[in-house]
C-alpha cells in the first residue's frame, strides 16, 4: 500500500508519528509552532503537544541550538530547525564543538541524541546567504551523523530513524524537493535505517554517486545516455556520514568509473572527500579519474541566469559522463 | 539585590562553616598539587587554578541539591571539590588518566560526571555553558522535575552572545536556571573594565527582567545566602536568577603564567582578602581550636597527595581507545571513514 | 649495472629520433625527471627526462645522430660504476624498468614505463587487467582520453594476442643497430668558401622527405579562381561590430570550406597506391599549415564542418599558437583529409601550394587586393578581391570536378551569410 504527498508532508509525518511515540523528543525553531513552519512541517502540532514540546524561539540561533545540546545531554530528544543550512556559521559553536564533541570529551558519560533539520541549497533565487550546500563543512566534523534524503520516502524513514538515533544527526532537506509529490509506503513505522545508500538506476558503464537534488537530475541525465546507449548507474547516498562503503565499493567495482554529483562548492566539498576515497583504496578499478560534479567556487548568485551557471544540471551531468568515459 | 549582612555568620552554625573552610582548603590543596606536577612536567597541556576563587565555590555549592545539574568553565577544579567530587579521578583525569572522570578524553578544561555529580561538563570554550545551562533548565521544565541547574562561568563570558540570548530565553521561558558568576576581573590578560562599561556583570541581568545579586566572593558566607535566596527562586518556577560573586585570581590565566599584566596592588589586595585566612580568624574567634584547622589542611594535605599518587599510577588509556566513544550507535563505522 | 638511457617512442610513425642537444653532460649529476638530452623527431622537438638518480656516466649517441626507436643513447648509474658489455649490444634489452612494477607477476611484466622509458597512460584498472591476462601494453593505443589506455583497450589486445600466430612476450630482435644510418651514400656537394653547413635534422628533414615525395609520385594541377570580397571584408566587420568578435580572413574561409566540403565529398579522398584503391574520407578534417621558423607542420581541425565558427576559429587560434610554442601533440597532426595554406599575409597573388598527402586537395588562399570594376549601372566602382590556388591530385581527381568545388567555395564567400546558415 503507498501513497502519493509531498516531501515536506512526508517529513511532517515522520516528526508527527515520533512526538506521538517518544515524549522526550520536542521541537524546537523559529517559526516552528504558532504558524507552524514556513514549509508547514509542523502544522497542529502545538494543538496537539503543547508549548514546552513545540517551540518558537528568538533568532538566537546559537543560543537555541546551546539549549538543545543541553536538553539532549539531560535525555531529552530535541528536534531543531534552522530556517536555513546557510545560519549554521551563527551557530557553529553549539554544532561543531558541542553537540559533536561532548561524548567523546566526557569519555562517553553521554550521548547526544539530537536532530537538527537545515533546509539547504540552491534554485531558489535567494542569493549568497540563503543557497549553500554545506554538506562538506557539516561532515568534516567527526561526532556528527549527516543524511541528505532525496524523495519523499527516504525523508520520512529517515528522520524518523534521525530521531531514534542516540548520536546528534544533521538532516540536509534540499528545499526544493518540498513541493514534489511522491509514493511513501501507508504503514506508519517503516524507517529507512541511517548508513544505507540506494542504487536508484542500476548500470554498467559508470557509477554517479549523489545525494539530494541532484539524484533527480542525476535519474534525468542517466535517461538521456541511456538514448545514446549509455548505461549509467545511480547510486543515492542518502547517508553521508556514515557514508555506505560497501555500496560504493560493489559499485565503482562494476562500472570502473565515477563521477560523484554535488551542489557543493567543488573546492573543499564532501564530493572531493569521496573521490579522494575511492582513489585511494579502489585506484585499481578505476578506468578512468574521478569527476567531481559540482558548484562554482563563487558564492552562490541571485539572478536566476547567474544562479543556473552555478550548480549541476543534467546536461552538465551528461557532458561530464561523456568526458570520463571519452564518448 | 542582596548585599553583605555585618556578622552574618553567626546566623549560621560552626558546623557550616568549619564545612566551607573544609572545601575551600581542599580546593586550594587540590590546586597546589596540581600545579606542582604540572611544574614537574607530570602533566599534560595546560591548567587553569581556582585559587582566590575557593570561598565563592564552597558557599555557592553548600546550595546546591544531589538532583541538581551544573556546568562549569576551563578553570573548574574547585567546583568539581565544591560539589563533592573526587579528587582521585579528577587528578586522575588532568594526567591524561584512564582512570579520570573522562577516560583521559578530556583532561582539566573539560572534566564532567553524569552519573554522580549531576555535571554536564566544563567547557574550553567560553559562553558554550550559558546555552547548555539554560537548555537543561528546558529539560526540567519539560519533564516537570524539581531539579535546579547552575551555570558557572567567569567574568568574560558575559560578554559572549551566548550569555544574553540563553538569558533572554530563559526568562522569557521562566527556566529553572541559576548563573553564578565569579569574576576575577581577568580574561588571560584583559582586566574586565578595559572591555566592559558596567562596574558589576550581574546588572545586566535587569534588561532581561531577571533578578541578580553581587557579592564579596572572599566570604562563603555572603555567597551562600545570595545563592539561597538564587536557588529558592528558580526552583520556584519564577525563572532565572543571577548572582556574581567578585573574586580574586592569584595565578595568571593559567599555570605558569607570571602575570605581568597585572600590577602588584591586585595580588597586594587578594592577599589582604585571602577567604581561607579570613574565614580561619572568624573560625578562632568563634571558639574553634587552631589545632583543628591544622588537622583540617593536614587531612586536606594527605587527601590531595593520594590523588597524585593515584593519578600518577594510574593507567594510561590503550591507544586501541582512541576512536571510542565518537558514537552512541555505529561508532567503528562513523569514524572508519 | 648501469641503466641505459634510450630513444623513447613519442609517436605513433616515428622509427627514429635525431640527438639535438645533450642538456647533461658525461660526468654530470642527473636525478629522476630533470632533462637529459633533446630529441628533434617526426615534426618535433621533445625533452627525453631521466628515470634514474645518478650520473651521467656516457653518452653514446652524439648531437646530430639518427638513433632507432629504443636505440641507446646514453648510460646513467653510480660514479665509477661499468657501462653495459664493451660495446653498445645491437638490441638493448626491453625491460628496462624492472624495479618498479613491485606486484607483476611473473608471467607477464608490468611494466611502469614503456620499454624505451617513455611513460606510458595506462588506467589503473588496465593495467591491473593486462597483468592478469599477460598483455603486453606497451605498444598499445589507448582509447581514453589524451590516449590512456583502458580496460577495453586491453581486452582488445589480448583477444588479439590469442588469434596472433606466435605471441612474442616483447622481443626486440629486429631492433636495428644503433648507429646504423639509414643508408643514403649520395656525392656529397663541394664546399666554397664562406659556407657553413647545417645538418638536415629532425622537422627540416621531414618536412624536405614529405615535399618531394608529393611532388613526384602527384600529377598536380593547380587551378586559381577569384573571388569577390568586398561583401566578406563588410561581413567581418559587421561581426567585429554586432559581437564585439574579430575573426580572420582565414577563419572564414575555413569556415567556407568546411561548409562547401559537406556538399563536395567527392574532394576527400585519397588515392592508396599500394593497395590500388581510393578512399573516400567521412571526416572534413582541415589541415592548416603553419609556418615555423625551423620549418611547416600542419595541425588538423578536426569534423570543422561540426564547428560553428566560434569554436572553429578558436580551434584554428589553438593548435597555431601550439604548434609554433612546440607543444601539440602527434596525434593534433594528423589524421587531415584536406589542407588549407595561406599565404595571403604576405602578399602572394597565386602559387601552386604541394599537397599534403594523403589528401587530394590542398587550398592556397591569397592576399586581398583592390580591382576597379564596374558595376551595373557601368559605374567604375572598387571592389576587394582574393584568389584562391587549389591544386588536386589528378589521379582522384579531375579539373572540372575540383572546378565546381571552387566555384561553389567562391560563391560562398561572395555571399557570407550564407556561411553561417
Amino acid at each position: 500500500m503507498s501513497k502519493k504527498i509531498t516531501v515536506s508532508k512526508a517529513i511532517r509525518e515522520g516528526l508527527l508519528e515520533e512526538m506521538r511515540r517518544d515524549d522526550k523528543m520536542f521541537i524546537m525553531g523559529e517559526d516552528m509552532a504558532v504558524m507552524g513552519n514556513v514549509f508547514a512541517v509542523t502544522t497542529g502540532f502545538l494543538d496537539e503537544f503543547g508549548p514546552n514540546r513545540v517551540i518558537d524561539t528568538p533568532i538566537s540561533e546559537e543560543g537555541f541550538l546551546g539549549m538543545a545540546v543541553g536538553a539532549a545531554m539531560r535525555g531529552m530528544h530535541p528536534c531543531v530547525e534552522l530556517m536555513y543550512d546557510d545560519f549554521v556559521t551563527v551557530c557553529a559553536d553549539p554544532l561543531f564543538n558541542q553537540a559533536a564533541k561532548l561524548k567523546y570529551m566526557s569519555g562517553g558519560q553521554c550521548s547526544i541524541p539530537l536532530v537538527l533539520r537545515m533546509p539547504m541549497g540552491s534554485g531558489r533565487r535567494n542569493a549568497g546567504q540563503h543557497s549553500q550546500s554545506l554538506e562538506g563543512m557539516v561532515c568534516h566534523f567527526p561526532g556528527l551523523k549527516v543524511v541528505a534524503p532525496c524523495s519523499a520516502a527516504d525523508a520520512k524513514g529517515l528522520i524518523k530513524s534521525a530521531m531514534r538515533d542516540p548520536d546528534p544527526v544533521v538532516v540536509f532537506e534540499h528545499k526544493l524537493l518540498y513541493a514534489k509529490k511522491e509514493e511513501i509506503p501507508e504503514d506508519e513505522d517503516y524507517l529507512v535505517p541511517i548508513g544505507k545508500a540506494n542504487v536508484k538506476r542500476e548500470g554498467k558503464d559508470l557509477t554517479i554517486i549523489t545525494w539530494s537534488r541532484e539524484v533527480n537530475f542525476s535519474m534525468e541525465a542517466a535517461e538521456k545516455l541511456a538514448a545514446e546507449g549509455i548505461d549509467v548507474e545511480v547510486l543515492d547516498l542518502r547517508t553521508l556520514v556514515p557514508i555506505d562503503w560497501e555500496a560504493i565499493k560493489a559499485s565503482v567495482s562494476k562500472t570502473h568509473n565515477v563521477i560523484i554529483v554535488s551542489e557543493e562548492v567543488k573546492r573543499g566539498s564532501y564530493a572531493g572527500e569521496i573521490s579522494a576515497q575511492i582513489a585511494e583504496e579502489l585506484f585499481d578499478e578505476l578506468d578512468a579519474p574521478v569527476e567531481r560534479v559540482c558548484g562554482l567556487n563563487i558564492v552562490s548568485p541571485f539572478s536566476p541566469v547567474l544562479e543556473d551557471q552555478n550548480f549541476p544540471h543534467p546536461d552538465d551531468i551528461v557532458k561530464a559522463v561523456k568526458r570520463v568515459l571519452n564518448k | 539585590m542582596a548585599t553583605k549582612k555585618k556578622n552574618s555568620e553567626e546566623k549560621y552554625s560552626k558546623e557550616l562553616l568549619l564545612g566551607f573552610y573544609r572545601t575551600m582548603v581542599r580546593i586550594r590543596s587540590f590546586e597546589e598539587h596540581a600545579a606542582e606536577c604540572f611544574t614537574k612536567g607530570m602533566l599534560a597541556g595546560n591548567i587553569h587554578l581556582s585559587i582566590g576563587q575557593e570561598a565563592a565555590e564552597a558557599g555557592a555549592f553548600a546550595t546546591i541539591q544531589p538532583q541538581d545539574y551544573f556546568t562549569s568553565t576551563h578553570r573548574g577544579h574547585g567546583h568539581v571539590i565544591a560539589r563533592g567530587g573526587d579528587p582521585k579521578r579528577a587528578m586522575a583525569e588532568l594526567f591524561g588518566k584512564r582512570t579520570g572522570y573522562c577516560k583521559g578524553k578530556g583532561g582539566s578544561m573539560h572534566i564532567a560526571d553524569m552519573a554522580k555529580m549531576n555535571h554536564l561538563g566544563a567547557n574550553g570554550i567560553v559562553g558554550a555553558g550559558q546555552p547548555i545551562s539554560a537548555g537543561s533548565a528546558l529539560a526540567s521544565k519539560i519533564l516537570g522535575d524539581n531539579c535546579v541547574t547552575v551555570g558557572c562561568f567567569g567574568d568574560s563570558s558575559t560578554n559572549e552572545g551566548t550569555f544574553h540570548e540563553s538569558l533572554n530565553m530563559a526568562a522569557t521561558w521562566k527556566l529553572p536556571m541559576v548563573w553564578f558568576i565569579e569574576n576575577n576581573c581577568y580574561g588571560v590578560s584583559t582586566e574586565i573594565h578595559r572591555v566592559t562599561n558596567t562596574p558589576d556583570l550581574a546588572t545586566r541581568a535587569a534588561a532581561y527582567d531577571v533578578p541578580f545579586a553581587v557579592v564579596d566572593g572572599t566570604d562563603p558566607v555572603a555567597v551562600y545566602e545570595a545563592m539561597t535566596v538564587a536557588m529558592d527562586h528558580a526552583r520556584s518556577g519564577k525563572g532565572p536568577y543571577v548572582v556574581e560573586a567578585k573574586v580574586y585570581r592569584y595565578q595568571g590565566h593559567y599555570c605558569g603564567d607570571p602575570a605581568v599584566y597585572r600590577p602588584a596592588e591586585y595580588m597586594e589586595q587578594a592577599l589582604a582578602n585571602d577567604g581561607i585566612e579570613k574565614l580561619g580568624k572568624k573560625l578562632i574567634a568563634m571558639g574553634v581550636k587552631e589545632e583543628e584547622l591544622e588537622e583540617i589542611k593536614k587531612a586536606a594535605q594527605e587527601e590531595m597527595d593520594e590523588a597524585v599518587k593515584f593519578a600518577d599510577e594510574s593507567p594510561y588509556p590503550d591507544p586501541a581507545e582512541v576512536t571510542d566513544d565518537m558514537y552512541t550507535a555505529d561508532n567503528e563505522r562513523c569514524v572508519a571513514r | 649495472m648501469a641503466h641505459e638511457v634510450l630513444m623513447p617512442q613519442l609517436g605513433l610513425t616515428m622509427e627514429e629520433g635525431t640527438v639535438s642537444t645533450w642538456i647533461k653532460h658525461e660526468g654530470d649529476e642527473v636525478k629522476v625527471g630533470d632533462v637529459i638530452v633533446e630529441i628533434t623527431t617526426d615534426k618535433l622537438t621533445n625533452e627525453v627526462a631521466s628515470e634514474f638518480d645518478g650520473v651521467l656516466l656516457k653518452i653514446v649517441a652524439q648531437e646530430g645522430e639518427d638513433i632507432p626507436v629504443k636505440g641507446l643513447l646514453a648510460y646513467i648509474g653510480q660514479p665509477g660504476e661499468a657501462v653495459g658489455g664493451a660495446a653498445p649490444a645491437a638490441a638493448p634489452a626491453a625491460p628496462a624498468a624492472v624495479e618498479a612494477a613491485p606486484t607483476a607477476p611473473a608471467a607477464a611484466p608490468a611494466p611502469v614505463a614503456a620499454a624505451n622509458g617513455a611513460r606510458i597512460r595506462i588506467s589503473p584498472l588496465a593495467r591491473k587487467t593486462a597483468a592478469k591476462l599477460g598483455v603486453d601494453y606497451t605498444a598499445i593505443v589507448g582509447t581514453g582520453t589524451s590516449g590512456r589506455i583502458r580496460q577495453a583497450d586491453i581486452l582488445a589486445a589480448a583477444e588479439a594476442q590469442k588469434n596472433a600466430p606466435a605471441p612474442v612476450a616483447a622481443a626486440p630482435a629486429a631492433a636495428p643497430a644503433p648507429a646504423a644510418k639509414p643508408a643514403a651514400p649520395k656525392a656529397g656537394l663541394d664546399l666554397m668558401e664562406g659556407d657553413t653547413v647545417v645538418k638536415l635534422t629532425g622537422m627540416r628533414k621531414v618536412v624536405s622527405e614529405r615535399m618531394l615525395a608529393s611532388h613526384t609520385e602527384i600529377p598536380p594541377v593547380t587551378q586559381n579562381i577569384k573571388v569577390d570580397v568586398t561583401n566578406l571584408m563588410k561581413f567581418r566587420k559587421m561581426l567585429l561590430a554586432e559581437t564585439g568578435k574579430k575573426y580572420s580572413v582565414n577563419d572564414l574561409v575555413l569556415k567556407a570550406l568546411a561548409v562547401c566540403l559537406r556538399s563536395h565529398p567527392e574532394i576527400l579522398v585519397s588515392f592508396d597506391e599500394a593497395n590500388h584503391q581510393i578512399i573516400q574520407r567521412a571526416h572534413v578534417n582541415i589541415g592548416m599549415a603553419v609556418a615555423l621558423d625551423s620549418g611547416l607542420i600542419t595541425p588538423v581541425i578536426r569534423d570543422a564542418d561540426k564547428m560553428g565558427l566560434d569554436t572553429l576559429a578558436a580551434t584554428a587560434k589553438d593548435l597555431a599558437t601550439r604548434a609554433k610554442e612546440n607543444k601539440l601533440k602527434p596525434e593534433e597532426y594528423k589524421g587531415n583529409t584536406i589542407t588549407v595554406s595561406n599565404l595571403g599575409m604576405f602578399g602572394i597573388e597565386t602559387f601552386t601550394p604541394i599537397i599534403n598527402q594523403p589528401d587530394s586537395v590542398i587550398v592556397g588562399v591569397c592576399a586581398i587586393e583592390d580591382e576597379l570594376a564596374l558595376d551595373d549601372e557601368g559605374n567604375v566602382v572598387k571592389k576587394q578581391v582574393m584568389r584562391l590556388s587549389v591544386t588536386l591530385d589528378h589521379r582522384t581527381l579531375d579539373g572540372a570536378v575540383v572546378a565546381k568545388f571552387q566555384m561553389d567555395l567562391r560563391d560562398l564567400l561572395q555571399n557570407p551569410m550564407s556561411i553561417l546558415l
